[in-house]
């Protein structure tokens, strides 16, 4: 069982923080989804995860070796990248069957095979300049170039931007089929959540730079709860917990909790108590008015 | 090694490319302005070797554009990548200080003469393009975008200003190359390389700092 | 087993509990293979470890158990144990929920009969 540990990493930009002291271990054999506001770090922390820039403080290592310029460890690793090029730039000039050739020589498990059949269901015409597609057929070729990689450690950065619904479906389908099938780790980050929760094993939370949690989907849901009602019933029922969302209405108060380990909400009064799903949690935590 | 083939793909394919050009050249212009066949193959190497030297001078930003934040964000290290660009200003270099060599020995002396100069100052001018090429990626890096058209901007003021003052004066300055020793040419040579892995070293790291953001 | 996944409830309690509806309905009988892991995920779209979760709530139950190399299947009598479980759920959890709403609008005991009675024969 291999692992990517972090160790109180931290980055940089001139003088701005934007990963804060972050512990973070992902185990192999399982798909992580990444979640945080925009401008959270999430696609810092992938960039320094698949060693493409440097951490400024800290260390992050592929079984206990130092990932930065680590050939070896690299061999394990895909970061691919949300890719925004202009007709303008660089990249914007490639073709879509050059980037995927220079794709090939250097992610050494790449299928082609597996890449060519994806070519093909998603109707791509390879021979069509980066700059020149839609947002959708980018979010295609970065999902190609994640799968057909083969790598031990997958990482995707919003997958989905741009593709219709059933094109997201269809991508959250073929990943479960990959996975089932070699056991890849995944650490997908999204910005649609509640469609991707189901396919995501564990959460990680991302808030201004900072590790919120790292947990199972499952257990993290299974604790939260809106509780609703009379204030003052809201108030003795949830007494001593960590309170989130506060809405007052008139007489009627609504807010969100997230149960640590052996608390519970008081019984016995007037409430209503509901479950939530992962969108609401991170919204209860990551919301506007949220410290 | 897989940075040796996709770098050195990518020298051969502008190396093809100033060939076609200047074939094509030669070809439509060769045949308005020159007579004889050789004096057609000698306008058409001169133009081979003035797009080579411009190509030696893009190339390393070139790279820094669009090539090494590729390849960095496939997984190549930042060593790897910087390796890779030498590589392939290299290959180009000697590729076209070949081509200069060729020149000198194929074309007869009554060619070499009227432009001989040409025959004289090229080698240098290859590997200081490939200096000069180094010098404008670093600006890059350090600079951004502003940088490197500073650096255009001083070398075209430069050439601008040799361009004028020399018109009149290149016979003389033939002259005068023409009676520079051998051993001279090769310290030249010499310093002009060692200049070139001078800046290769800062550039090393000045790339090794490079963030890669969204491309 | 042809049910869609709702918000509401945790995936693995759905994933679990469409099983013994299965089960009750004679969808699935004892003795019969359950949908593997990896076949539940795929149908559902859903992370195999959740699927997995939701099999192995039934085996602690034994519902279900383990054929080594061949699958999980419905152990004898499950069916039985299941209605009666269901049974004592029912009490916990739907009557409780119709006193507690029974309560809050004033709804007195006689009238719940009373309800109750006039409701459509079972």
């Amino acid at each position: 069982m291999s692992e990517l540990v972090c160790k109180g990493i931290c980055k940089k930009y001139k003088e701005k923080e934007v990963i804060k002291n972050i512990d973070l271990t992902l185990e192999s054999g399982k798909i992580y989804g990444l979640i945080g506001r925009n401008g959270a770090g999430k696609t810092t922390l992938l960039s320094l995860l698949s060693s493409q820039n440097p951490v400024s403080g800290g260390e992050i290592t592929y079984n206990g070796q130092n990932i930065w310029e680590n050939k070896e460890a690299l061999k394990h690793i895909c970061f691919s990248r949300e890719l925004n090029p202009t007709s303008n730039n660089g990249v914007g000039t490639l073709k879509i069957k050059d980037y995927l050739k220079t794709a090939s020589i250097y992610l050494p498990g790449w299928d082609s095979a597996m890449a060519e059949r994806l070519v093909s269901e998603f109707e791509l015409d390879v021979k069509q300049r980066m700059g020149k597609i839609s947002k959708g057929m980018l979010s295609m070729v970065t999902i190609i170039v994640a799968l057909a990689s083969k790598a031990e450690y997958t990482f995707l950065d919003e997958p989905v931007s741009g593709l219709d619904v059933v094109m997201r479906e269809y991508f959250y389908k073929i990943l479960l089929e990959e996975y089932a099938e070699s056991g890849r780790t995944f650490l997908i980050s999204t910005h649609i959540i509640e469609e991707a929760a189901s396919v995501f094993e564990e959460v990680i939370m991302i808030k201004k730079g900072e590790l919120l949690l790292k947990e199972n989907a499952e257990e993290l849901v299974s604790r939260a709860f809106h509780v609703s009602g009379k204030a003052e019933e809201v108030d003795a029922a949830t007494e001593g917990l960590l309170k989130h969302q506060v809405e007052n209405h008139g007489r009627s108060k609504g807010l969100t909790v997230l149960l640590e380990p052996g608390q519970q909400i008081r019984e016995g009064y007037d409430i209503k108590i509901q479950s939530l799903n992962l969108q609401n949690v991170f919204v209860a935590l990551c919301g506007i008015g949220e410290k | 090694m897989r940075t040796l083939k996709y770098f050195g793909v990518q020298a051969e394919k502008m190396v093809a490319f100033v060939m076609a050009m200047g074939i094509l050249y030669g070809i439509i212009f060769g045949s308005i302005f020159s007579e004889t066949m050789q004096e057609r193959s000698y306008v058409m190497t001169n133009y081979i070797l003035m797009m080579g030297i411009i190509v030696i001078l893009v190339t390393q930003t070139t790279l820094v554009k669009l090539n090494m934040p590729l390849v960095l964000s496939l997984g190549c290290g930042r060593k790897e990548a910087f390796w890779g660009a030498q590589w392939m200003t290299a290959l180009l270099i000697v590729q076209f200080e070949f081509i200069c060599l060729l020149s000198n020995m194929l074309f007869s002396n009554d060619i070499q003469e009227y432009a001989g100069f040409l025959a004289r100052i090229l080698p240098f001018i290859c590997i200081a393009s490939g200096v000069l090429s180094e010098l404008l990626a670093i600006l890059l890096l350090t600079f951004g975008n502003k940088g490197t058209w500073i650096g255009v901007l001083c070398m075209a003021l430069v050439w601008a200003f040799i361009g004028f003052t020399m018109n009149d004066r290149v016979k003389d300055f033939d002259r005068s190359l023409s009676a520079l020793s051998g051993s001279f040419r090769i310290t030249l040579f010499a310093v002009l390389l060692i200049l070139y892995a001078f800046l290769a070293v800062i550039y090393y790291y000045v790339w090794k700092k490079y963030e890669l953001k969204a491309f | 087993m042809n049910e869609i996944l709702t918000q509401e409830k945790s995936i693995y309690l759905q994933i679990s509990e469409m099983i013994e509806s299965d089960i009750l309905r004679d969808i699935i009988l004892e003795e019969e293979k359950v949908p593997s892991t990896n076949e539940l995920a795929k149908l559902y779209s859903i992370n195999p470890a959740t699927a997995a979760k939701g099999i192995n709530i039934l085996v602690d139950k034994g519902t279900l158990y383990k054929k080594r190399g061949i699958g999980m299947f419905v152990s004898k009598g499950a069916k039985e144990e299941i209605r009666e479980r269901k049974k004592k759920e029912f009490s916990e959890y739907f009557v409780k929920k119709m006193l507690t709403e029974a309560k809050s609008l004033g709804i007195t005991k006689e009238e719940l009969i009373a309800m109750i009675r006039e409701g459509n024969e079972l």
